[in-house]
């Protein structure tokens, strides 16, 4: 599993295919964060609100274009940690005359959706770059540097940690672990984790990240990109807009 | 007389809680464009004499680099002089793509990042690593990854190059590469490893390690051979 969950990772990056690869780093990261904003601000509760969601997602997953092989996992993942906030529809009901209806179906349909949907935007997003792309992109945005760092090493070690899980796994399976063994797994990634992060540390001390000028990003914005930031700004805006006046 | 390259005097380092020094009264120099191998079985404290000379352990005794002592107030002068290369190359690699990760150590001193990109390339090609621009660090195998780790130590063209088992994990046509690399870069280098074929084919000298202390130098590898036999 863990093998896969790496290659799943190292695989995701660049995977998109859409136009959305054509934008800048930092245009593809802004645009992915209106959309997941908006993903946000929608109100999945009525049906225009649910239709409005599902545009959104349809319309960011169709410029990203990302393949099917990425895709499903990440909706199938979504349905199995969200699909139970249903069952808090027989709790709702319990204040209901009625028993379950469509109203108290509502709510866990929010959080379905929504979660699912912020799954899909996130994923496409970050497949619309590469993990170099996805560090200079961060480094033009108008962030705290201490932020910028944080995130890029964050997304850099992921990758290197879920290496390192894998390689643990490996050993298991190789030695015949059995379900005894498999309870230690967590110490014994914990303990190789622990010590990776201070190696870590130790090579960030000597080589200077964070100290100097090496890690910035190219701000350079054509037509293409200033459109489509002013596009998702707008679509953000609207749902803004459309959930402030079905709120009360 | 110029300074030598480094020198140690005295060196010694505890690890918090640890009955016997880690390292204990460990003196040497090694001279401007001299290779040297720190030998050693595991555990002898090769490693430890590395990451003292760069600070990242507090060490007791007088360790300086080109001539300028090591405290608090010379760590960034004397770790900009060095290039590391750590015993797990894929912890030093902080970018996930390869050029940005060899080009990083001479963006962070200032050069422009194309001059950068540049010399970052040039090195890699020096390395016989051509194929590897534009690749990411997560894709590659393990003396790929030696190769980009010790390219980002090289690139900033150091005084003192210390490097911690390079050879490790290599097939024998990639330590034959290493060594004739090592030989022809004009830096002081102290190689640390228990690789003694390695060490015979790339330095002129060695220090032997023995649970921490220094037990022997010198120039024929081969009286080091007959006492680990």
């Amino acid at each position: 599993m863990n093998g896969r969950l790496y290659r799943f990772y190292t695989d995701t990056w660049s995977s998109a295919r859409g136009p959305v690869v054509a934008l800048a780093p930092v245009v593809r990261l802004a645009t992915g964060a209106a959309v997941f904003a908006a993903c946000l601000t929608s109100d999945p509760r009525t049906v225009f609100g649910s239709g409005l969601l599902l545009l959104t997602v349809g319309a960011w997953l169709t410029f990203c274009r990302v393949p099917q092989r990425v895709l499903w996992p990440v909706l199938a993942f979504g349905v199995i940690v969200l699909a139970p906030f249903f069952a808090l529809s027989a709790w709702i009901a319990q204040d209901e005359a009625s028993g379950i209806t469509l109203h108290t179906l509502a709510i866990p349909w929010g959080i379905f959706l929504k979660g699912v949907a912020v799954m899909l935007v996130t994923t496409s997003t970050f497949a619309s770059m590469s993990l170099a792309e996805f560090a200079s992109g961060l480094a033009c945005l108008p962030l705290p540097r201490f932020i910028v760092l944080l995130l890029a090493q964050m997304a850099h070690q992921a990758g290197m940690l879920l290496g390192e899980s894998s390689r643990i796994r490996a050993a298991l399976t190789v030695r015949g672990a059995g379900l005894r063994a498999l309870a230690s797994v967590p110490r014994v990634w914990l303990v190789r984790v622990m010590t990776r992060a201070e190696r870590v540390s130790e090579a960030m001390q000597l080589r200077g990240y964070g100290e100097g000028a090496g890690f910035s990003g190219e701000r350079i914005m054509n037509a293409r990109d200033w459109i489509s930031l002013a596009t998702a700004a707008g679509w953000l805006t609207l749902v803004v807009l459309v959930r402030v006046k079905v709120l009360p | 007389m110029s300074a030598k390259a480094l020198t140690l005097r005295d060196v010694s380092v505890r690890y918090p809680g640890a009955e016997r020094p880690a390292i204990a009264d460990i003196s040497f120099e090694i001279g401007h464009c001299e290779r040297v191998a720190l030998l050693g079985l595991n555990g002898a404290g090769k490693t430890t004499i590395l990451q003292a000379v760069v600070g990242l352990i507090p060490s007791q005794g007088m360790i300086a680099v080109g001539g300028v002592a090591l405290d608090r107030s010379s760590l960034r002068t004397i770790r900009d002089k060095l290039g590391f290369l750590f015993n797990v190359p894929e912890d030093q690699l902080l970018f996930p793509d390869v050029l940005d990760d060899v080009a990083f150590g001479l963006a962070s001193r200032g050069v422009p990042r194309t001059e950068a990109r540049e010399r970052a390339r040039q090195m890699l090609a020096r390395l016989g690593a051509r194929e590897l621009v534009g690749q990411s660090v997560h894709k590659l195998s393990h003396g790929q990854k030696l190769r980009v780790a010790l390219a980002g130590a090289l690139v900033g063209d150091p005084e003192l190059l210390l490097l911690d088992e390079p050879a490790a994990g290599l097939d024998p046509p990639g330590k034959r590469g290493l060594s004739k690399l090592l030989q022809d870069i004009p830096a002081s280098t102290l190689v640390a490893t228990h690789d003694l074929e390695f060490a015979r084919k790339t330095c002129g000298r060695y220090l032997l390690l023995n649970e921490g202390r220094l037990e022997s130098e010198g120039r024929d590898f081969d009286l080091v051979e007959k006492n680990w036999a």
